[in-house]
């Protein structure tokens, strides 16, 4: 478990050769590009990645780590990355500390009474080998056929078809909302009234009635005369209501949000109801 | 007869999705009579019909759509060589750990992953459609979990989970203790380790 350096493993690997002379150290005023780091970092998907790899790369057992030799060799990662003034993820430091615990377990001596104890390196093992099944399976898949490469999709245009125009309903807060603007506009109008008008609902639904017969649609504001006062228009309001209730108008509106219009809905004797 | 058919051709043309079968059968039922029986057989003399063409009928998650020959592929794939999009590893690995462990929350994925999930490869696995959150575990913090769509299989022109690639038998290894209680039915490999 000692660092054997005189063992053939590995020689230290040169970034690049430069004129027939093998770099193994970064020059210190060596400029790298923002972009490279980036490939760089993109190149492990994360600690257990770049173990498998080292792991891999020197056909070693994962089932038998060398874990002196695997930790230095991550370390020395590790050491180029910070050479290169890389920020570090956290998962990185927190590996390299684990395979320094287990190095630092399987160096103490075992005792007959714990031999059945996990090995220090199971937890590891067991970890690099499911990473490794779904690092595999996901290439599996990134090769199947799927659309828009290699799978293409037949369509035909729909032509003239177009679709309805669905209508959306009128709930009753909307004409509440339409109704306060109408308030408002009238509020522009205001002016001091003494006279006491005598109001009807019953007779404002026949004027209402009277105003939209025939017509096509009215806008719903038009209903209203602005220069009533805010009684007038409530009980201008409260028509519109009953005369929805008894199914005599239909309200209506192109579009969600958009202007509320009223129309006849059956065509009626309008004066019956005087 | 033949009349269904040819309306159930442009449905599947038209809908610009793949249509299941009780769809198209309840589409065309509120107007014209058929019976589910009528659609797949419907179907089927459509792809006999497609048997000396380029385009066939595939059978996915969301049910039937209408695509290309893949024999023909090398010529779409000139038309369409600049609107490829491409996957990193990472979102591949993400996206499988779902697929295979579903339901699962980002914890789940971290742990195997062994990083932190990136929150913009979630983001782009939901807006594409293809995981989505389907229930809140019970544990502190209520994490989300996450399951893949029928979008996913049809993507990768699946009709169920079960057809994707089978996930690697994990390697027993006999010459660690491992904890094997919570897997029983993991086989045990016979052939020696070391």
């Amino acid at each position: 478990m000692d660092n054997s350096t005189d063992k053939p493993v590995q020689a230290e690997m040169p970034f690049a050769i430069v004129q027939g002379e093998h770099l193994t150290e970064l020059p210190k005023d060596l400029y790298i590009p923002p972009v490279a780091l980036q490939v760089f970092l993109e190149a492990f998907e994360g600690p257990l990645d770049l173990l498998l790899y080292l792991i891999r790369k020197q056909n070693l057992d994962v089932l038998d780590i060398p874990i002196a030799e695997i930790t230095e060799q991550y370390v020395d990662y590790i050491n180029l990355m910070k050479d290169l003034e890389l920020s570090l993820a956290g998962e990185y430091l927190l590996m390299a500390a684990m395979l320094a615990e287990i190095k630092s377990k399987m160096l103490l001596p075992i005792f007959e009474e714990i031999e059945e104890e996990d090995d220090p390196r199971a937890e590891l093992v067991r970890r690099l080998l499911e990473y490794e099944r779904y690092r595999s399976v996901s290439e599996e898949i990134d090769s199947l056929d799927r659309v828009e490469r290699d799978i293409y999709l037949s369509s035909a245009e729909t032509g003239n078809y177009q679709q309805p125009d669905i209508l959306p309903d009128i709930e009753l807060p909307d004409l509440v909302m339409a109704f306060q603007e109408v308030l408002k506009k009238a509020e522009m109008f205001s002016t001091l009234h003494f006279m006491k008008e005598p109001l009807s609902v019953k007779e404002r639904m026949s004027e209402i009635l009277e105003n939209i017969n025939g017509k096509d649609f009215v806008k719903f504001e038009q209903l209203f005369d602005l220069k009533e006062q805010k009684i007038g228009l409530v009980v201008t309001f409260l028509a519109i209501l009953e005369l929805m209730k008894e199914l005599l108008i239909e309200v209506v509106q192109a579009q969600e949000f958009g202007i509320i219009h009223v129309k006849m809905l059956v065509e009626k004797e309008i004066h019956e109801s005087n | 007869m033949n009349q269904i058919k040819n309306i159930i051709e442009a449905l599947l043309l038209s809908s610009g999705e793949p249509l299941s079968a009780d769809r198209i059968h309840k589409i065309i039922n509120s107007k014209e009579s058929c019976s589910k029986a009528d659609v797949l057989e419907a179907i089927d003399s459509l792809k006999i019909d497609y048997e000396n063409k380029e385009i066939e009928i595939s059978r996915v998650a969301s049910g039937f759509r209408v695509q290309a020959k893949s024999s023909i592929n090398y010529f779409l794939n000139i038309i369409y060589a600049e609107k490829r999009p491409r996957y990193s590893r990472a979102l591949m690995e993400t996206l499988s750990i779902i697929a295979y462990k579903q339901p699962v929350t980002r914890g789940d994925i971290e742990s195997i992953r062994g990083v932190s999930v990136s929150s913009s490869i979630m983001r782009t696995l939901t807006d594409r459609n293809w995981i989505k959150i389907v229930g809140y575990r019970d544990v502190p913090g209520k994490p989300a979990m996450f399951s893949t769509t029928n979008e996913f299989l049809d993507y990768f022109g699946l009709e169920k989970l079960s057809e994707l690639p089978d996930l690697p038998d994990i390697k027993e290894p006999q010459n660690l203790s491992l904890d094997l209680e919570t897997n029983e039915n993991r086989p045990v490999s016979s052939e020696q380790l070391n």
